[in-house]
């Protein structure tokens, strides 16, 4: 008999017919004699399901990051693996490409990094760690919880720190998991967004923008502390083609980023005087009467007012001289934008993490409502809208058991994602601090302090502010419990840590805060290990909780992704999006029903007077000037400023510790004004030491005259294996706006300072 | 003039997101370190800005392909139908001479199957009827897919700087030159 | 020649004329008097012989098996304890002080996680391009005991290719070898030995023994591992170790 060639096997083993009858009638009898040795594999085959020969099985999927883009994802399958991610093409805004992150989610999803099962670490930041199983991690996290309610009478010990490392909207099933534990202490508050959410909501009564695949329609564009070529890549071609029909592109900036690159002009302005600039446009507006009279007299109140002020404090000298901008320029960009029809700006993020971001952003807006471009298809003060997001939130509203007790008093708004409004007259409610200030209320809450913490879509040792002092209170926590995908800053110092799905390995679904598209994320592949949802887990919890204490928890002992996305949606937000059922999103996303791509394009506002409001009592009432006006930025404690923005190579903590992304961007680095490191003998590529009263970071310098000489600038992010983390320097200042909206205010992250000499 | 793919460079409209060369890597799953599209930043002397402008580069599918010419175990062909450049795995003993040789570093090394690969075009995608990875997942349209012989974009160069100019080769891939905008600096920066 | 059979759990297919109903498991006594209380002394002489070195083996290849599939530190140093009593270190004792827990950690800090390991125990971390989960060696593997007729109880979730479940094939394949002979099972065999576990076990080795801070006891398993691919495939121990890709 011929040998049978390496090939020849091959081909056979290819085929599941061939294969299956290969060894013929050696396993008739065979299979079952084998079991007693053999003790892991099974006889019988598995049911591979549908194979497809040389086709594969398509997924509408969703990206789930916290990024303008939420793009809509076609995953390829086949045998039950991932094997490559598309976008789809029936988005016109993601219009069938993914960015560098999304397209390296295969990387992601079979990383041999991931976490697999369920672990203990045998003291924190040992490195020790002994493995679980499900059910003796939630019997461990059970009787904790059982001890703290029993110590406290309460379960204000337990503290959840959730964000947003995963946006599928039923990762909202971890609050719904706390509520359904009883009263708990929340942190609440954004980094993100705050001081401008406050500030939209108290001139137009709502945070709404622009359709962005409406900008083509602008004439003149100004991009203010945003940096859409790295964060909303997929925004670029729409503002591409409104350059290609003749509209001017302006990018405000204190850094030369990609988007100035492509800029038709670049103005640098001093971090932090960017209402400054704005007042100045503002006022020569005002003294050219190139604003919209008639817009302003109907559609606004404290017009006036606001005039009064400008020709009071404002002038563009002033104005040059705090924002660093020539006074001409302010004057001449101020004529273009008023005299374009219509203009719009795109205001960043960015621009709003200062001590007066909430004031920068009531400018920016108001800048825009006076030249009439409130409400224009094209215009727009373009910052986010949740409109969106109207689901049930099902997962997230659960039910306290009944004897719980928590704390005393009305609660405010849990973040910007709780829709459920202040709730007055109840007896009991959870407990809220401060997120940005997580290390710092750990520390100071008593009566109970925090005992348990529970983190979840947040990677707060890589993210959260003044890190030393998060270490510091990390000390007094007796227990932390993890669930995330990678061994981070934070699962280094937990004391039990739960693997979770991606998106791929779940159902969910996800709206965006800043395009109109709605994305169904049907369940591509089978969870890989022992990796749960984060519903999943809480139902696990409570199955224990209830067997350990009848009664303890109300989250069902069983969940199902899919029914769980399926019950998210009404009738309100099937509406909106034209459809009368969620499944006909599994042919692909739809976009919303829009009456016009303009918010406010009926010029009747949400607010108390039903008008924009320059003068805003509700401002007034939170603490801030009612009156749209300029706000003192910080005063620096160090010699140099220091920016930490986003990288475009990941999201916060996210993608840069795959090798995928190491192999184009492979370490962090601090950017210098050539000039500023001159002057320390710093050379291009020299170790350095960044250091200020928070910590220090060493890492390698690249000069570039992009960044001003004043500046440091460093990109936030979690590089794997590198003790690198910029929160090392940035202190937990709050900005001046949030608590409205969020609960609390937001924080100054590009108000820091610093010093740099060579390492 | 035969039908000749190639791609188009649009470095105006190219942010050097790195979107291609990920498409690439989703795709194929190339070993770590291997890199089949690499997004290169532009010299300061080329673009007065700190990468800020790129070029993004595979394979050229050259008209007279240099890594076919040096190969002693005929592993490259050039198509027929189109002009893709194939690179053939199971022919190719690894000696390393076209990645020595291809002055554009298409052909890559790969330690662990210790052959070369490169750029495929995405062939078999093409045969299928859809574009190739890394031209499907640009977000702003600036990498295309272009043939050659019907091509017609008057701002293209060949050529560009900082791009080897390799006449002999006749590479297939076009470029569009990236723009400056004006800038306004604070007077003591000027 | 039929076989035995018996408990669950890591039980040695023995071959036999009679079916018994007792036999120890391989981790309690030595092959040798499990042979010796079964079988009439003249008959199996030669089977003995015959027997003696696939028991041998087969003990070493069920303890390996048993380390890698452990999930606690008793289980694991169980299967050390079994695998120095079946071939002691040639250097002395593997450090007993390694406690049960300290033999955990180190386990999970190689092959487990919660961290990234060092020594990834899934053939496609070393024989696929990207060095990632579910690739086409893990198809492979899947493949080969699709037509051994068995399948993996995880379904999907835990790769294939994992060294237990393809250690606990090979345990499948001495089973039917031994059973009988036939060509397609030993080209099949051949090729899952040479083409398979050959080329990546011998670099999973390789990054055990080049990771910091190894005890002893999981050193001699990675060597124990090594010799056991040499017996089987008549190759040489390999002297010159490849560096570790991870």
């Amino acid at each position: 008999m011929s040998k049978i060639t390496k090939q020849e096997i091959e081909r056979i083993l290819e085929n599941p017919v061939s294969r299956r009858s290969f060894l013929g009638g050696l396993l008739a009898t065979g299979a079952l004699v084998i079991l007693p040795s053999c003790r892991l594999l099974r006889p019988g085959t598995v049911d591979t399901g549908q194979v497809w020969e040389g086709g594969y099985q398509t997924f509408r999927n969703a990206c789930s990051r916290n990024c303008y883009d939420t793009c809509s994802i076609v995953s390829y399958v086949k045998n039950g693996v991932l094997k490559f991610v598309e976008g789809a093409p029936e988005s016109s805004f993601t219009a069938g490409g993914l960015c560098v992150k999304g397209n390296s989610y295969v990387r992601r999803v079979y990383s041999p990094d991931r976490i697999k099962y369920p672990m203990e670490q045998q003291g924190r930041g040992t490195g020790k760690w002994k493995r679980l199983s499900w059910d003796e991690a939630m019997d461990k996290i059970a009787r904790k919880i059982l001890e703290i309610k029993a110590r406290d009478g309460s379960l204000l010990g337990l503290a959840l720190s959730k964000y947003s490392g995963s946006f599928g909207i039923t990762h909202y099933g971890v609050e719904g998991m706390m509520s359904s534990l009883g009263y708990t202490t929340r942190l609440v508050g954004t980094p993100c967004w705050p001081a401008g959410m406050d500030a939209q909501n108290f001139d137009m009564g709502n945070m709404l923008c622009n359709d962005p695949e409406d900008l083509p329609l602008a004439r003149y564009m100004i991009v203010w502390g945003a940096n859409p070529a790295w964060c909303s890549v997929h925004s670029m071609k729409f503002l591409y083609a409104a350059q290609e029909a003749g509209a001017k592109l302006v990018v405000v900036d204190p850094v030369f980023t990609q988007t100035a690159a492509k800029s038709d002009e670049y103005v640098q302005v001093r971090t932090g005087e960017d209402g400054a600039l704005a007042l100045g446009m503002c006022r020569h507006i005002l003294d050219r009467s190139l604003y919209d009279k008639e817009w302003v007299t109907a559609h606004s109140i404290g017009f006036d007012e606001f005039a009064a002020y400008l020709r009071e404090h404002v002038t563009i000298e002033w104005a040059a001289q705090k924002s660093g901008v020539p006074a001409s320029h302010i004057a001449a960009i101020a004529e273009e934008f008023a005299q374009a029809r219509p203009a719009t700006i795109w205001i960043g993020y960015g621009m709003q993490r200062h001590v007066n971001g909430g004031a920068s952003v009531r400018i920016l807006d108001a800048l825009v409502a006076m030249t009439g471009n409130i409400g224009k298809p094209g215009g727009g003060a373009r910052y986010a809208q949740m409109q969106t997001w109207g689901f049930n939130y099902h997962a997230k509203n659960q039910k306290q058991p009944e004897s719980s007790k928590g704390w005393i008093g009305a609660s405010g708004p849990k973040g910007e994602f709780d829709f459920s409004g202040v709730k007055e007259n109840v007896k009991y409610a959870d407990r809220t601090i401060n997120i940005n200030k997580t290390a710092q209320e750990i520390l100071d809450t008593k009566d109970p302090q925090v005992r348990m913490l529970w983190v979840a879509c947040k990677n707060i040792l890589s993210q959260d502010f003044d890190r030393p002092k998060m270490l510091k209170a990390f000390n007094k926590l007796e227990m932390v419990v993890v669930a995330d995908q990678f061994f981070n800053q934070t699962v280094e110092q937990a004391d039990i840590v739960l693997p979770v799905t991606t998106f791929f390995e779940e159902w969910n679904v996800n709206a965006s805060y800043w395009h109109y598209w709605l994305s169904l994320n049907e369940q591509a592949v089978k969870p890989l290990h022992e990796a749960k949802s984060d519903i999943e887990i809480a139902a696990a919890l409570s199955k224990r909780m209830n067997e350990l204490a009848p009664g303890s928890c109300t989250f069902p002992t069983t969940v199902d992704t899919k029914d769980w996305t399926a019950q998210e949606f009404n009738k309100k937000e099937l509406d909106l999006f034209g459809i009368s059922s969620w499944e006909e999103l599994r042919k692909g996303p739809v976009k919303a029903k829009l009456t016009s791509s303009a918010p406010w394009s009926d010029g009747v506002f949400a607010t108390p007077s039903k008008k924009y409001e320059f003068h805003s009592d509700l401002c007034a009432k939170n603490g801030h000037d009612a009156l749209v006006m300029y706000k003192e930025g910080r005063p620096a404690y160090d010699k140099l400023r220091l920016l930490t923005p986003h990288s475009k190579f990941g999201i916060n903590s996210q993608f840069q510790n795959l090798d995928w992304m190491a192999d184009f961007n492979s370490e962090p680095y601090v950017y210098i004004h050539p000039r500023t490191a001159a002057l320390r003998g710093i050379g291009h590529g020299d170790a350095v030491r960044v250091f200020n009263k928070v910590g220090e970071v060493r890492l390698a310098a690249q000069l570039t005259a992009d960044v001003p000489p004043d500046t440091l600038l460093m990109y936030e992010g979690w590089y794997k294996g590198l003790a690198f983390n910029c929160q090392n320097l940035v202190d937990d200042l709050s900005s001046d706006m949030g608590s409205f909206k969020t609960g609390a205010p937001g924080v100054a992250i590009h108000d820091q300072f610093a010093d740099v000499v060579r390492a | 003039m035969k039908k000749q793919l190639g791609f188009y460079v649009d470095a105006k409209r190219c942010i050097g997101c790195f979107a291609c060369a990920m498409a690439c890597k989703n795709q194929y799953h190339q070993a770590s370190g291997v890199v089949w599209r690499q997004v290169y930043p532009l010299k300061e002397e080329i673009y007065p800005h700190h990468e800020r402008a790129f070029y993004s580069l595979s394979c050229n599918h050259c008209e007279h392909p240099v890594c076919m010419e040096v190969c002693p175990a005929s592993a490259y062909t050039k198509r027929e139908q189109d002009g893709v450049v194939m690179h053939h795995q199971e022919r190719c003993i690894g000696c390393g001479n076209c990645v020595r040789s291809c002055p554009y570093g298409a052909p890559r090394f790969n330690p662990v199957t210790e052959r070369a690969e490169k750029c495929s075009l995405c062939w078999q995608r093409l045969d299928a009827g859809i574009d190739p990875a890394c031209v499907k997942s640009c977000p702003t349209n600036a990498l295309r897919l272009i043939n050659l012989a019907t091509f017609n974009e008057p701002n293209a160069v060949q050529f560009p700087p900082g791009y080897p100019h390799m006449s002999r080769l006749n590479p297939s891939t076009r470029f569009r030159q990236p723009e400056l905008p004006k800038i306004i600096k604070p007077e003591d920066q000027q | 020649m039929a076989a035995l059979a018996g408990k669950s759990g890591g039980v040695l297919n023995i071959v036999a004329r009679n079916s018994l109903d007792c036999v120890s498991s391989p981790q309690e006594n030595t092959a040798w008097s499990i042979v010796t209380s079964f079988w009439a002394p003249k008959k199996i002489f030669c089977e003995c012989i015959y027997l003696g070195r696939i028991l041998d083996n087969d003990i070493i290849l069920i303890s390996l098996r048993d380390f890698f599939a452990a999930r606690d530190g008793h289980a694991m140093a169980a299967a050390c304890a079994t695998l120095t009593k079946a071939a002691p270190p040639a250097d002395g004792h593997p450090a007993s002080a390694d406690t049960a827990d300290e033999l955990e950690y180190a386990f999970n800090r190689l092959f487990v996680g919660p961290g990234a390991v060092p020594a990834p125990p899934y053939a496609s971390v070393y024989l696929d391009p990207d060095h990632g989960l579910m690739g086409e060696s893990t198809r492979i593997a899947a493949a080969v005991y699709d037509a051994l007729g068995v399948s993996s109880p995880s379904n999907g979730s835990l790769p294939d290719d994992h060294l237990a479940l393809e250690l606990d094939a090979a345990v499948v394949f001495h089973a039917l070898k031994a059973r009988e002979q036939s060509a397609e099972l030993a080209a099949l065999w051949d090729y899952f030995l040479r083409d398979h576990l050959m080329l990546w076990v011998p670099l999973f080795v390789a990054c055990i023994k080049q990771a910091p801070d190894v005890p002893p006891a999981i050193s001699h398993v990675a060597s124990l591992l090594s010799a056991w691919l040499s017996e089987e495939s008549g190759a040489k121990p390999v002297t010159h170790v490849p560096p570790c890709i991870n």
